[in-house]
């Protein structure tokens, strides 16, 4: 199966061309509607988080791959890591900051710091067939 | 790009983008992501909002919301049915609003849209009472 791989300089505004050209990879997939919802909220919150952690203009590059039934969004920039761990779970009126762990209640949620750039990956396990 | 249109009676928000990377920000294949249409009947502002309310969008759409109740609207009903995107960022938009509205409350029938509701345990917050208008 291929991989779907792609760079895009960090501007929310393209967001919305990354999720078609998701989509189009999704689309060749046997996974369920809600599956699909899931993986282009995980791969947009990831982008839009690398957009916001990023202080220069160089491209942000998303990876999607599926192997052995789990779907791996990575997201890498040259922005600097965070601890996930340290992310407290937000409060019900707190109104930003929700995406980190919106994507860790999808799939296991792993940040690496190599070479000066940062990884963010979601593993999301146990797509169903439609 | 950004373009309003108002008639009078409903006002059209409209968010333009192209749909490849590389190329300036022209109306292309897929012009528009998201919209809004809007009317006020007493305090009660309804909003229908179509298409894809991300990081980009829902600058656009908090501001809209929040300028109607600036102007009056103490309850904001939403339609969402036709939305097909809604991010963290979208979530926040919403939120904001209900900090500053007496209530906000999203008309279901959107799995999209109960999924991230129920996934952020925010789906009690936006199933308001039965509306009364004033």
């Amino acid at each position: 199966m291929d991989d779907f791989v792609v760079k895009l300089p960090p501007n929310d505004m393209h967001g919305f061309v990354l999720r078609n050209h998701i989509r189009l990879w999704l689309a060749d997939r046997q996974f369920s509607e809600e599956f699909c919802g899931d993986v282009l909220l995980v791969a947009s919150e990831l982008f839009s988080n690398a957009v916001q952690a990023i202080d220069d203009e160089s491209d942000i590059e998303i990876h999607l791959m599926l192997r052995s039934g789990i779907v791996n969004i990575a997201v890498s920039n040259h922005g600097e890591g965070f601890d996930p761990g340290s992310l407290l779970p937000p409060t019900p009126n707190q109104l930003r900051g929700r995406g980190i762990e919106l994507s860790r209640s999808l799939g296991a949620l792993m940040v690496e710091q190599a070479n000066h750039r940062t990884t963010v990956q979601v593993a999301m396990n146990q797509p169903k067939l439609r | 790009m950004f373009n309003r249109r108002g008639d009078g009676v409903a006002t059209t928000y409209q968010f333009l983008i192209c749909d490849a990377p590389q190329t300036p920000c022209v109306v292309k294949r897929r012009p528009q992501i998201m919209e809004t249409t809007s009317s006020r009947t007493g305090n009660v502002a309804h909003v229908v909002v179509v298409g894809e309310v991300d990081a980009a969008t829902s600058p656009l759409l908090e501001s809209s919301l929040v300028e109607m109740v600036a102007g009056g609207a103490t309850v904001v009903t939403l339609d969402l049915s036709g939305v097909t995107f809604l991010s963290s960022s979208g979530l926040s938009a919403l939120l904001q609003v209900n900090k500053v509205a007496e209530s906000v409350i999203i008309q279901t029938g959107n799995r999209l849209v109960e999924r991230i509701l129920a996934l952020t345990e925010l789906t009690q917050m936006f199933s308001g009472p039965e509306i009364h208008e004033r």
